[in-house]
This record gives structure tokens, sequence and C-alpha cells, in this order.
């Protein structure tokens, strides 16, 4: 245990500051969807071409191959910098691309990872069914085998960035006989014909997700990665990548979204109470904590289902706490709509969303402690 | 950046003090010859509150945090003579809040804290008091001198990492100690631990004590390189959380045999309340945390 002081890091800080001093976009992220992906995909693009793309992805399949040190300093700086994040490319570099590099064909491999890389090609998610949420294994859209393709009919939900994105990572179920064996993830072309967007409106006022139907859907046998009846191993690999450096920018994000609160409490002569104090003080704290939390996970060689767990239970039990705290703060302004009140209801879904804190407890109880099922 | 790796030196410190503490045999002379309380052989924070922790763990009772912390500010002001009585055993330091102190007693010693200022004083004149812990010895301090005064923020985010370390500790034994019993107690044909409502605590118990053992870490490694008065003032705070949060939750996973006096739930939550309350109250934190820009 020691502070790191390391001179070739110091350099390669350096570097990364100053590049992003000169290259992040002034200009913040349209609100249109189009736009945004547009924005996203100059922005990858910008780092490609600067020699910044796959930070985390390995030098043979064109990433950076960083070192977990290094990549905790580029998104320290990201964050610093308030580097627009991966946007509609999230999916893509930190769940699909990852997949195919594992779990992929060379041809496969070929086709689908430089244009992640370049900020050409986004994709999304096609896990989640409204039967089939904490119990993804359950999924029930059905993929039938004609000739050489699959047909594919059935309904995802949750899908994010589903109206901009080419290409889907879907999980279907191929043998309706068996549960987790019957299940493949396949590689959709969003633009298929028999597939239908409808957007999700929630309680935050946005409409980030979407289902995605499928009538009849016809893809590729070549499409189907880690093998017929496999995905549910390929699945596990999929969010098992959501373990590295994935959360780590909006965690880092938090620990500044605290800090506008105190200054909005001094603005608002809110600090001389003791309670509110406190209730900042906790705030700033278990802040700080996600910080160490944060280096913990790349530096100490811990089991990697405790890191996920804490950190994702942690993490977002504060972010709703956050929330509440800076609605208190506001005091009746808070009656009136603002970034602060849309924070909150966006909050909503922090314990929700990547795994439910139920399931997470549920991983740490029986797979950590140890305790039955 | 903080490397949180755990390096060889430390890996066998942690070995050889749980083999220690493991012992039948252990009295404060064990304790004593560990090294634990001399500042010129164990001076690094780093490796103090992993051991400290440990003490926590093991919820061995005694002047630990106050002996500790004395020796190095005896050897840092040049009472070296001391500093080697308290290494050796030969003296101890207890801890003083408010009227009321731990682990002293008249003509003896106890470090006492106020924001920067950290100081050892000599009780002079003394009531018995009844401690709500029976394992942790309380008196009512009516008269003292003060012996040495130290006015640094990095003196007091030592006492803050220390006192944070056992509690850290504690809180780590809480979970154990449910997770033990959740195994091993059957009701309804299968273990308790199989029931979410008491499985879920444990995880609970676990990522409070997780997250404060991590912030303790870097809050040790900051203190060491003279830095983390924020850290520390931060891990103390979530420290006191756990364990705390964590004492309640272990008694209540014992059900009936968590209340009855012979039982260790009790005088863990016992111990806990003693040790978070003997040092800078969660005010006081709340204000040096929000006084510092991190």
């Amino acid at each position: 245990m020691k502070l790191v002081n390391d001179p070739a890091l110091d350099t390669f800080r350096d570097r990364a500051r100053t590049w992003l001093e000169e290259n992040v976009p002034t200009e913040s992220r349209p609100e249109n969807r189009q736009e945004a992906r547009e924005y996203d995909s100059v922005w990858l693009r910008r780092q490609y071409d600067g020699g910044w793309a796959g930070v985390a992805w390995p030098q043979a399949y064109g990433g950076l191959g960083l070192t977990p040190l290094q990549q905790l300093i580029w998104i320290e700086e990201c964050v610093r910098a308030q580097a627009p994040g991966m946007g509609c490319f999230t999916v893509a570099l930190g769940h699909a691309g990852p997949t195919i590099m594992e779990c992929g064909t060379p041809e496969q491999q070929e086709r689908y990872l430089t244009p992640i890389l370049k900020g050409e090609e986004p994709w999304c998610q096609g896990f989640s069914e409204p039967d089939s949420g904490s119990d993804l294994a359950s999924l029930r859209t059905r993929a039938d085998i004609d000739g050489d393709h699959l047909v594919v009919s059935g309904q995802k939900v949750w899908t994010s960035f589903a109206e901009v994105a080419d290409f889907q990572e879907l999980l279907v179920r191929t043998d309706p006989t068996a549960k987790h064996a019957g299940i493949s993830w396949v590689i959709l072309d969003m633009r298929s014909p028999g597939v239908e967007i409808r957007p999700i409106r929630t309680i935050d006022g946005r409409a980030e997700f979407a289902e995605v139907f499928y009538d009849q859907v016809r893809v590729p046998l070549t499409n189907v990665v880690g093998g017929l009846n496999n995905g549910w191993a390929v699945a596990m690999q999929t969010l098992g990548f959501e373990r590295g450096t994935g959360y780590l920018p909006n965690r880092l994000r938090l620990l500044n979204i605290v800090e506008q609160l105190i200054v909005e409490a001094r603005k608002r002569d809110q600090f001389d109470d003791e309670r509110v104090q406190i209730a900042l003080a906790s705030l700033r704290a278990e802040a700080a904590a996600v910080r160490a939390l944060g280096y913990e996970g790349m530096t100490a060689n811990l089991d990697a289902d405790l890191v996920a767990t804490v950190n994702q239970v942690f993490y977002a039990e504060l972010a709703k706490r956050l929330y509440r705290v800076a609605l208190d703060v506001l005091g009746d302004d808070a009656l009136e709509a603002s970034d602060w009140t849309q924070g909150f209801y966006t909050s909503m879904s922090e314990t929700i969303l990547g795994g439910t804190k139920e399931i997470q407890k549920n991983i740490l109880g029986e797979r950590v402690l140890g305790l039955p099922r | 950046m903080i490397d949180l790796s755990l390096g060889e030196s430390q890996t066998a410190l942690l070995a050889s003090t749980r083999k220690t503490l493991a012992s039948p045999e252990l009295d404060w002379n064990a304790i004593v010859r560990e090294g634990w309380f001399s500042a010129t052989d164990f001076a690094a924070v780093t490796d103090q509150h992993l051991v400290f922790i440990e003490l926590g763990r093991a919820m061995i009772a005694g002047p630990l945090v106050g002996t500790a912390l004395a020796a190095r500010l005896f050897e840092d002001a040049g009472e070296t003579d001391l500093a080697r009585r308290l290494a050796q055993g030969g003296l101890s330091v207890g801890l003083m809040r408010g009227d009321f102190a731990i682990h002293t007693e008249n003509w003896q010693f106890a470090i006492r804290a106020d924001g920067e200022l950290v100081e050892v004083v000599r009780v002079l004149e003394s009531e018995p008091a009844t401690s709500l812990d029976a394992t942790t010895d309380l008196i009512k301090v009516l008269r003292t001198e003060s012996v040495l005064t130290v006015t640094d923020d990095v003196v007091a985010a030592r006492l803050h990492v220390l006192l944070g370390a056992y509690l850290v500790g504690l809180a780590v034994a809480a979970e154990e100690m449910s997770v033990l019993y959740a195994l091993s107690r059957n009701q309804f044909g299968r273990p308790i631990g199989a029931f979410q409502a008491v499985k879920h605590r444990c995880a609970e118990m676990r990522i409070r004590a997780h997250a404060a053992r991590a912030q303790l870490a870097v809050a040790a490694v900051l203190v060491d390189e003279g830095q983390g008065s924020f850290e520390a003032a931060a891990a103390h705070m979530l420290a006191v959380e756990a364990a705390r949060r964590n004492a309640d939750d272990n008694l209540q996973n014992h059900g009936g045999i968590g209340f009855t006096a012979d039982h260790s739930a009790g005088r863990l939550l016992a111990r806990t309340q003693v040790y978070s309350r003997i040092g800078p109250s969660v005010a006081e934190q709340a204000a040096l945390v929000l006084g510092a820009h991190s």
C-alpha cells in the first residue's frame, strides 16, 4: 500500500491531460438522438486519430492495452477535463467489442472491432425482456433455424441506444427444452426487416431506453457468437466486462456532483445547520470511499464478485442519497423542476439497472460470504 | 493515486498478527512483545492500521490506541525514555473525552484531542464510573495536568486512523460472527443464511465494512506522507457508522441468543459504543470533512 510515485506514470498523465485539454469538445452533447450519435462518433474518431481509442482493449485488437493504473489515470483525466463519455458507443466499447474479442471468430473480429474503435458503428443490448429481468435466463425471444439463417421473433426491453445503433448483441432462445443451455448470443443488424423500436419514457422525462420487437427477423447463422446454445456462457462474459473500468467514469463524476451540492448549500446559507453539515459530510466521506474503492479495484487483487457487488451497491445507494439530500438543501425550491429534481428521478434507477441491488446482495451473500441459496 | 495492493512485508505482518491474536495464551505482554507500541520500530501508519484492524476484529480490550499514539508523540518530542517505557509495556496510555477517560487511572496518562490539538495529560484526580461496556474501565476525570501538547492536523489524522482501524475491525468482527451463525443456525429445515433478510443484512454488513476499510487504507497511506487530514476524518466517520450498524445487525441476526449476556454479540455492541464515542463526535468530524477541499 503506497502513494504511487512513478515518473513514467506522471509523464503519461501529462500527455493525457495535454491531449484532452486540446481535444475535448467545447460544445455540449446535443439532446437530439441523431445529433448525439454524430457527436459521439466524432469524439470517438478524434480519440482514434489521436491514438487514444480502446484504452482498455488489448493491443492485438487495435486497442492501447493500457495497464490498470494507466487506465485509471486516463479516466481521472477525462473526468477532470469534463470529457464526454462513450455515449451511444458504451455498449459497443464495453460489451460487444470485448465479447467478440473473447468469444468471436476471426471473421467476426475482423468485421466488427475496428469500426467500433473508430466510432463508426454503435451497438445496443438486447438482453432483458418484460418477463425476464433479474431472471434473464428465462428469456423467451425465439430463434428457429431455417437453412443458414435464424428466424427471430419476440421482444426485448431496456435497450439503450436502440434508435441509433447499427448492431445489437441479442440473446435468443434457440432450444426451448433447456433453460440456460438453450440460449444463443447473436449479432443482429438493427436495420433488418421486421425490427420495430418503441422508446420508453421514464420518470425523469427522458427516453433513453426502448422496447424492441422482432417479427420473423432473419439473422445469418454466421452471426452466432461462441457457438449455438452456448450463449449463456458468452452473456456471462459480456456482463463480466462491466466489472472492469466500465462504470468508473460515472462513479468518479459523482464526486463532482457532491461538490456542486456543497457549493449550493453554501449559497443558500444552509451551511450552519448542523444536520445539513452532517448530511453533506457523510456524502463527501462516502464519495471519497467511492474513489478509494476505485483504487482498490484497479490495484489490489481481490475477488471479482466482491469488488463488483460492493462497488455497485455502495455507489448506487450513495447516488440516491445524494439527490435526496439535494432536494432537502433546495427546500421549497425543490417543488420546481430542475437539474437536481431530474437527477433525483434518474437516481431511482441506480439500484435497479445493471443488476438490482437485491441480486447484487444475493451474489455477495452466496458467492462471497458462502451463504446458502 | 494510491496503490492498495498488499506488499510482501504487509502480507507477512497480517499473517503474524493474526497468529498472535489467535493464540489462547494471549495477554498484554504478548501484545507488547509484538512491538506494536514501538515508535522507532513500528512507525508507519500504513502498517499500524492493518494491525489495529486485526485488534478490533479480535475484540482485544486494553489501552491500545492511546499507547500507540503516545509512543509516537513522545518519540517525536524527544521524550525517548517515556517512549521506551511504552514500547516495553511498563506504561500505557488511555483515551479521554470530555470528563471521561478509559483505560487509565490516577497518575497515569491519557490522550485527549480537540480538533488539531492532541494532548497527553496525566490524570491527577478522578472518580470511579460505571462504563456502558463492562470490559472497558471508565473513570470520571476531575483534574489533569498537561504533559505534552501538539497542534498538528497530521497527528490528529493519525489518531483518527488508529481509532478508525479498531472500529473497522469491530465492523468486520460483527460481519464474520453473523455469517458464521447464519451458516450454522438451522430453522425451518435450513440454515438461516438462506433467508434473504438475513443474507442481505450480512451482505450489507460486508459492504459497509469493506468501503470503510478501503477509505481507511487510503488515509493511512496519505498520513505516512504527511497529508491525509480530510481522508482520515472521512475514514473515521465511515468506520463509526459501519461499526455501529454492523453491531446492531449482528445482534439482530442472532435472534434471542444475541440478547443474552453470555453471547459475544452483546459485548461487541458495547465495545462499539465505547470506541465510537471516545473519539471526535460525528458533528466534529463533519466540520473537518467539510472544511477540507479534497
